[in-house]
């Protein structure tokens, strides 16, 4: 049996007076990758926000590993990548991993050559650019790869597959696949659009009104589609889990 | 907090911002050093200032005595001995006295380790690197108060270096007759007590948290800074130069405006959403 790596019970937030969370509750296995499904302003980054220690303020229970949220040792084992990728600016791309994993600890240069070989941020590309004047699929792939570096039980990445061209996603499918089986490691993936996140993503949630409104797996959802199924067919699935959730 | 101080040494040195900042400072004092007018107020009856080039011509040209000289300045408790065998060497022997009015016009300078700082922190929130930290362990505090103690220290080295360099050039005779420690404990002293300048613009970037705001007040605190005296702290450190000086509560006032800028600006970043 998978061991739970993020446990989430009625977790409430507000943000000046709205409600942004309302009694959220779910739970992620390890050697699965999870796809938060949600309308801007459903609460999805919110959640992540609360896990990366930026809001301090929160009720409920979220455990990483079974400690608190609220604990910054729960974010050891954690890798992020939350709202927009936060790096930098004036360093390389490798400098940037640099700088991640002298945060971690002793940086583990085996570790970076091998993400950055994997999402090909190739050095003789960027050389020693700085990251802010790199095109914007360098910065989501420097961003990933800081996101893994520490070799995390839990990956948190959120929208990233928004900003990902076909070629970029599917770097990131392959290594995330890797990554997630050898590991044991969960993935939390955010997004809006079904399509997006379909061929990544093992497990779906659906998240509204900072609810959880239904929870799929891959075969579930694959069962209601074509067999070659198409970008259309994924929209109009996803409409149609929407109105399930509502009823 | 230690692996956030040695990360921040590493992102600093790669800094286009730091060597910036370090060029602009030490091109500043060069330019200083070579313009520098000597006060030479308790010299004789010298015009008040002249430059060092003026002195030495006087020096050559004055018929007072060596001995009369040194015996001007031991009644005045600014010299105690001197081996000097002309008017020069007593000039430089009088030192460091000759330091404050150098070092008093280079006060305006403070305002690079000042910009430098405001930078480098407010970028970091600007482009949510600050973040980073978080997600790899360390808690708020720890983030904090670990970017706090490397901003003064690059505050107090980026200083240390404008000061040593300006009276490196303008001085280094007078170092060569002065004990090693001594000069390095005034020179610390005054880099030190300068520290207390660059406490209230670190609040202002921890409560605004972004750069163009702070690097703005930071122009407006600047020029209150140089041309009044609504900030108590400033000029205290040149007693450091005095001989005999009592720096204790110089130091205690810089910690203690250093203390309290760091509590309120704690306080209120405690609880802070972060975006």
């Amino acid at each position: 049996m998978s061991e739970t790596i993020l446990e989430v019970r009625d977790l409430r937030c507000s943000v000046s007076g709205k409600t942004v969370l309302d009694g959220l509750s779910l739970s992620l296995e390890g050697g699965h990758i999870y796809a938060l499904l949600g309308q801007p302003g459903s609460g999805k980054t919110s959640l992540m926000r609360i896990l990366a220690g930026l809001w301090p303020q929160w009720e409920g229970t979220a455990e990483i590993m079974g400690v608190s949220a609220a604990d910054p040792a729960s974010r050891r084992e954690t890798g992020m990548l939350v709202d927009e990728p936060a790096f930098w600016g004036e360093l390389s791309p490798a400098g940037n991993l640099e700088m991640q994993g002298r945060l971690l600890g002793k940086p583990d240069r085996k570790r970076m050559g091998k993400l950055m070989k994997a999402l090909e941020i190739l050095p003789r590309q960027t050389g020693r650019r700085p990251m802010g004047s790199c095109p914007q699929s360098i910065k989501l792939r420097t961003a990933a790869a800081m996101a893994l570096l520490g070799s995390p039980r839990l990956l948190l990445l959120d929208e990233l597959y928004a900003g990902l061209d076909s070629d970029d996603a599917r770097l990131m499918d392959a290594l995330l696949r890797i990554e997630t089986e050898e590991r044991q490691m969960a993935v939390l993936l955010t997004g809006s659009f079904l399509p997006n996140l379909w061929l990544t993503a093992t497990d779906f949630l659906l998240l509204d009104k900072g609810r959880l409104r239904a929870q799929y797996t891959r075969e579930a959802l694959a069962a209601r589609l074509p067999e070659e199924a198409s970008g259309a067919a994924l929209s109009s699935l996803q409409e149609a889990l929407w109105k399930e959730a509502e009823a | 907090m230690s692996r956030i101080l040695r990360s921040e040494f590493y992102r600093m040195f790669r800094s286009s911002v730091f060597w910036i900042a370090l060029a602009a400072i030490l091109a500043a004092d060069l330019f200083l050093s070579s313009r520098t007018p000597v006060t030479t107020s308790n010299m004789y009856e010298l015009p008040r200032l002249c430059t060092m080039g003026q002195f030495t011509s006087y020096a050559e040209n004055s018929t007072m005595s060596v001995s009369t000289a040194k015996a001007f300045f031991k009644k005045r408790g600014q010299l105690e001995e001197s081996d000097a065998t002309d008017l020069m060497g007593v000039f430089q022997d009088v030192h460091p006295y000759q330091f404050r009015w150098v070092l008093a016009s280079r006060r305006g300078l403070l305002v690079i380790p000042l910009v430098f700082a405001v930078a480098f922190l407010a970028l970091d929130f600007d482009r949510r690197s600050f973040n980073n930290a978080l997600y790899a362990g360390h808690s708020r505090n720890g983030v904090f108060f670990g970017k706090l103690l490397f901003l003064f220290i690059m505050g107090f080295l980026i200083n240390l270096i404008g000061i040593c360099a300006l009276t490196g050039i303008f001085a280094s005779t007078v170092y060569t007759r002065l004990p090693a420690a001594y000069v390095w404990s005034r020179l610390g002293l005054h880099a030190l007590s300068d520290l207390a300048l660059m406490a209230p613009p670190l609040l202002a970037v921890c409560l605004l948290r972004k750069t163009v705001i702070a690097g703005a007040l930071i122009v407006v605190y600047d020029l209150l800074a140089r041309f009044t005296a609504v900030l108590p702290m400033t000029g205290q450190s040149l007693e450091a130069w005095d001989q005999g000086a009592n720096m204790t509560p110089t130091l205690l006032w810089s910690l203690g405006i250093l203390l309290v800028c760091a509590a309120v600006s704690y306080v209120f970043f405690r609880k802070v959403r972060l975006p």
